[in-house]
């Protein structure tokens, strides 16, 4: 089933159209900002404020290429015809006139992309000797490689291996040895603590913990004290906020949107939390938890959405810090058949995949031998 | 449902876009300012740090633009005074909305201020980035890594480019 619908239009744009430029001295370098900008605003001239805003959450200018003069642009299936036309009426490009021609649409960027990969390829055969060595390698460069997303699927994962593991991976991540990558797991009855070490939101003393079943644990993630445990999934998403365009605010309330798009699959109409109460509620009950750590752009740790954990564990701390709020979960919130753990924690991940974007979803084969080498690294 | 709600937070972002700029359109999702202030006479890292430089002491913060895309700070680590830092490495964290993230250093040097009004007050890195919010003041051991910095404009440029490419 395919969520979001889009549509891929791949352009060819003519600068000065009185003249046929390849390369050479052309009048106006095309970027991803000076097309968007050109496009929304023949939008807005042509559509209004309204016309703009119905197209504006899924535009985007998906690649540009400066040398041959093609570009991908997204748009949901509903409003493509109208970014359709707006492109058509483009006059000008900064101070340069321009005109836009369509040569493809489809529905996935990969259909796209080779369409793209296609045309570039006739056009550098045809005038192959007006482009510099130079200009080649920036098309090289710029021939974007589809945005995939690396999905670990763990099974349950005691906490501290989960840490080293994640510790590991960001390094890897910030190496840019390895891509954007997803750990999917659950972990055995853990609370644990973010930065601000609020243990006093710890109702019971830390020497009980033991006899009911839960480990304790300190960690440098944001957020307050909370309950990790089975029936609970968790995703530990490691990312390059600098690839993906966002701070920490936008973020985390991507993250946000990934769980309620997720409830909804279930019809349950969740929210995101009010000023200081990041998280998802439906209603006044707190059903999905996020804490998250960003060193160097890299995030990890992550969010935990409740299934049907086991509730009494909740009553034995203040979570989240917020003492006058229920915990609630999946279960508690519809009567709905719910499928198996697998296949949530499925749903789970194509949800966030589709809010943050990704063109491609990869699973790690066997990624628990990793976890194996973790242990002799003790 | 969706789509009224990207109508009305785009329409607000409109109207405040054009007062500003008539050509420069803002994304659905944020409803922030159309320009993150910069000031003049400071240096800039591509981390969005600042720093300024006042002889032998420099004053580290972090941006306006880093503080808008952070969302609303609660909690500052910072380190304590005598301890070293060292340029793009971590010296301190910043927790906004659920999410720790690690402040860089844009100078190495040694610490020797640290601004304790922080620990009480979080907020002052979101409502005065530049001035109550300094983190830490350090005496630079390489003066030198401050010509690696940026300036306002070019730090201008780098912010609405990295804003723009998604």
């Amino acid at each position: 089933m395919v969520g979001f619908k889009n549509r891929f239009m791949l352009m060819e744009v003519y600068l000065d159209p009185e003249k046929d430029l390849l390369g050479e001295g052309t009048p106006v370098i095309l970027t991803k900002l000076n097309l968007s900008e050109a496009i929304k605003d023949s939008i807005l001239v042509n559509f209004g404020e309204c016309g703009l805003a119905s197209c504006l959450g899924s535009f985007h200018v998906a690649y540009v290429n400066p040398v041959t003069k093609l570009c991908i642009v997204r748009s949901s299936r509903d409003e493509h015809r109208r970014v359709w036309s707006a492109m058509t009426l483009v006059r000008s490009v900064g101070n340069c006139p321009v005109v836009f021609n369509l040569l493809d649409i489809s529905g996935c960027i990969r259909a796209c992309r080779d369409a793209a990969l296609k045309c570039e390829t006739e056009k550098f055969n045809q005038s192959g000797k007006g482009l510099s060595e130079e200009e080649i390698r920036e098309m090289n460069r710029k021939m974007r490689t589809p945005r995939t997303l690396e999905v670990w699927k763990l099974g349950t994962v005691n906490y501290l291996k989960s840490l080293k593991l994640q510790d590991k991976l960001v390094s890897e991540r910030k190496a840019n040895r390895i891509p954007d990558t997803l750990l999917s797991l659950q972990h055995p009855p853990t609370y644990t603590l973010g930065k601000r070490r609020t243990d006093h939101n710890l109702l019971i003393p830390e020497a009980e913990l033991k006899s009911i079943g839960a480990e304790l644990h300190y960690t440098q993630r944001g957020g307050d004290i909370t309950f990790h445990g089975p029936h609970q999934p968790i995703l530990y998403p490691i990312l390059s906020l600098r690839s993906i365009g966002f701070g920490a605010r936008s973020y985390v309330e991507a993250l946000e949107r990934s769980m309620i798009e997720f409830s909804s699959l279930y019809g349950v109409k969740a929210r995101a939390g009010n000023k200081c109460e990041t998280g998802v509620w439906v209603g006044d009950r707190k059903i999905g938890a996020i804490g998250v750590r960003i060193s160097s752009g890299i995030t990890c740790h992550g969010l935990a959405f409740n299934i049907d954990p086991d509730m009494k564990y909740f009553e034995h701390i203040v979570p989240c810090g917020i003492a006058d709020k229920e915990v609630t979960s999946l279960r508690r919130e519809t009567d709905a058949q719910l499928p198996s753990e697998e296949v949530i924690h499925e749903q789970l991940v194509t949800c966030l995949a589709k809010v943050f974007s990704y063109d491609d979803v990869v699973v790690k084969e066997d990624p628990s031998a990793i976890l194996n080498t973790l242990e002799d690294d003790d | 449902m969706a789509l009224r709600m990207w109508a009305s937070s785009t329409a607000n972002a409109l109207k405040l876009s054009s007062s500003a700029s008539k050509s420069h359109l803002l994304p659905a999702f944020s409803i922030s300012r159309c320009f993150s202030s910069v000031l003049e006479g400071l240096k800039y890292a591509t981390s969005h740090e600042w720093v300024k430089h006042d002889g032998s002491v420099a004053t580290v913060g972090i941006t306006d633009h880093a503080q808008d895309h952070l969302g609303e700070v609660v909690f500052v680590e910072l380190p304590e005074e005598k301890s070293s830092v060292s340029k793009e490495k971590n010296f301190g964290a910043v927790e906004s909305v659920k999410a720790t993230s690690e402040i860089l250093s844009p100078i190495s040097g040694e610490v020797i201020e640290v601004n304790t009004k922080l620990t009480d007050s979080p907020g002052l890195i979101n409502s005065s980035p530049y001035e109550d919010g300094w983190m830490i003041k350090v005496k630079p051991s390489n003066p030198a890594e401050l010509e690696t910095l940026m300036g306002p404009k070019e730090y201008t440029k780098f912010c609405e480019e990295e804003d723009a490419a998604h």
